[in-house]
């Protein structure tokens, strides 16, 4: 009889506390999802040489890993990071990457950011449409694009 | 496609940093495997990647990443394979209702533990994509199971497996084995019948017809083998075991399409196997070899690349700090307590504790399951990485501290010897 007992308060009793917690858990709203592979299309009228260093090797796609709010996003040669806040991302390059930026594009360039947005929630439209901004380069006011997400290769982020 | 050059000299410099750390590791009296999976760390982007990016992409670019995934996937499958092969149903009967209770209170205890935790992680390391169900679950998974031929090995080592604590451990981390990857198929089934591309009654009763026809027909099919083996004198023909390869790919393709994963069909062909002791001596002395040297160190560097500690910044050390106290005080404290409540002393069920804590690459499989399915976002990979690696280091050196040798022998009592012979072998 007291293994039985045992056994109902060591595993029966938390199996169904946990039945609890997983229908709690339903309730909690985590961020938008972001990750994954876009397309970037620009619409780069008077401000291409801004983006000759970004997509000099012709590689046009962001990649972008998520974990929770936070976001690891790569572009060509450069690496932003960022956050997801509602349906709004921000993201920037650590100054120190963009020596390439430099000597391309901008003089003055201090870094490269990506302000985007998601489409509205329940939305079946996967795209994203933002600026790439060059803070501190006066001759690089922003460029919009619109990336279209690549459908997954697998399913790991 | 990668030059064919480039992937000989990955796998040349996988295998050597594997064996150059296993024998470090060997030094400081830890398992061969923690260095291995230490190397498959350093070959990432946590050092190497950071301490020479420009090194790391010319020898691991990413569009070669798919042919060493590929192997490493093969691996895994044939490491399922072992892990089924190994399992030995007289472990579990006959051990009474303590082994019970304390293996499935050491699985639930930390699944619980680990499903309150992500009601806190989920907002902070998930996305609207993962149901909190799938995160939940996951990290329960991964936090609840045990590596059985890791704790086999560390028994074998400390010379524990001849005592009753070694035959008790044993059979719980048996119990464990069975019931974790029966938790995880059940896990992966829920988190992809949200995506399902095939119907979910087909998925649920497919699986459940292929573990009844692997169970009866193949099991019956598979005792000739064993027959034929003992009529020719012990020996295995080059056909028989072409059969077995076949046998396991099978199975991890009809598992994977029918959506549950491909390391079910193979751990389930090794379970279904028979079990007479020099048979599955054989075919582990076959396979075994060619796995720890080549396969494994290729899977643990897979991992290595997906892993980057430097996600890992700002208050998330917090999070990995909460995964790390929350799978260690669920899985040992959990299994201590259960095994004190059914008559064990409290030394013993501390050090039961301890062992049923050595986590090990049976993680790293539940991780890479829930990676490739997008269950788990790359910064919570990473610290559940460091978890696993944690939790299987501190377990050599713990035991040493709750159990020492001077307290040994006032609990060492001769265990049934077909315990302590299937306890044998593995990692």
């Amino acid at each position: 009889m007291r293994p039985v007992l045992w056994y109902i308060v060591m595993v029966g009793v938390p199996v169904a506390a946990m039945l609890g917690i997983l229908r709690l858990g339903e309730r909690l709203e985590p961020p938008r999802a972001a990750h994954g592979q876009y397309s970037i299309a620009f619409d780069s009228a008077g401000s291409g040489h801004c983006l000759s260093a970004l997509v000099a090797d012709g590689d046009s796609r962001l990649n972008i890993a998520q974990s929770g709010p936070k976001l690891d996003m790569t572009f060509g040669p450069v690496e932003l990071f960022g956050t997801i806040d509602g349906d709004r991302i921000y993201a920037a390059a650590p100054t120190q990457e963009n020596a390439l930026l430099r000597a391309a594009s901008c003089l003055t360039v201090d870094t490269v950011a990506v302000s985007a947005a998601l489409p509205a929630r329940g939305a079946t439209d996967t795209h994203l449409v933002g600026n790439f901004l060059f803070p501190g380069c006066a001759t690089c006011p922003g460029v919009p694009f619109r990336g279209t997400r690549l459908p997954d290769r697998e399913r790991g982020r | 496609m990668p030059s064919p050059l480039l992937l000989l000299a990955q796998i040349a410099i996988i295998l050597f940093c594997a064996r150059v750390l296993g024998r470090a590791m060997r030094l400081i009296g830890q398992p061969k495997v923690v260095g291995e999976m230490v190397a498959g760390l350093m070959l990432g982007p946590s050092l190497l990647g950071w301490i020479a990016p420009s090194v790391s992409a010319a020898l691991f670019p990413v569009a070669s990443l798919g042919f060493l995934n590929a192997l490493s996937q093969i691996g895994l499958l044939f490491f399922m394979f072992l892990v089924g092969l190994e399992l030995d149903a007289k472990l579990i009967r006959g051990r009474g209702h303590a082994v019970l209770v304390a293996s499935h209170a050491s699985i639930v205890a930390p699944f619980f533990l680990g499903v309150c935790l992500a009601l806190y992680l989920y907002p902070r390391l998930s996305d609207d994509s993962v149901t909190f169900a799938g995160f939940a679950l996951f990290i329960g998974a991964a936090m609840s199971v045990t590596a059985f031929p890791v704790l086999a090995r560390i028994l074998q080592e400390r010379g524990l497996t001849k005592t009753r604590l070694g035959a008790v451990a044993i059979a719980c981390a048996a119990v464990d084995d069975v019931s974790a990857w029966c938790i995880l198929a059940a896990v992966v089934l829920i988190v992809r019948s949200a995506e399902a591309t095939i119907p979910i009654p087909l998925m649920v009763g497919g699986s459940l017809l292929f573990v009844l026809v692997m169970l009866t027909v193949v099991r019956r099919a598979l005792s000739r083998l064993q027959v034929t083996y003992e009529r020719w004198g012990g020996k295995l023909s080059q056909d028989r075991i072409a059969a077995v390869v076949f046998l396991v790919l099978a199975s991890g393709w009809i598992t994977e399409r029918l959506g549950v994963h491909a390391v079910f069909g193979a751990f389930l062909a090794g379970a279904v196997m028979p079990k007479g002791e020099a048979f599955v001596r054989e075919f582990r002395e076959r396979f075994e070899d060619v796995m720890v040297v080549l396969f494994l160190p290729i899977f643990f560097a897979f991992t290595g690349l997906r892993t980057s500690v430097a996600l890992i910044g700002g208050d998330m050390w917090l999070y990995m700090v909460l995964i790390l106290i929350v799978a260690v005080a669920g899985k040992m404290a959990g299994c201590a307590l259960a095994a004190r409540a059914t008559g064990m002393e409290w030394r013993e069920a501390w050090a039961l504790g301890t062992l049923m804590n050595t986590r090990g690459l049976m993680a790293f499989v539940i991780l890479n399951v829930g990676y490739d399915i997008g269950v788990i976002s790359p910064a919570l990979f990473a610290m559940m990485v460091l978890m696993a690696l944690a939790t299987t280091f501190m377990t050599t050196p713990m035991l040493e501290w709750v159990y020492p040798e001077r307290v040994r022998a006032a609990f060492d009592a001769p265990a049934k010897p077909e315990l302590v012979a299937a306890a044998g072998g593995g990692r």
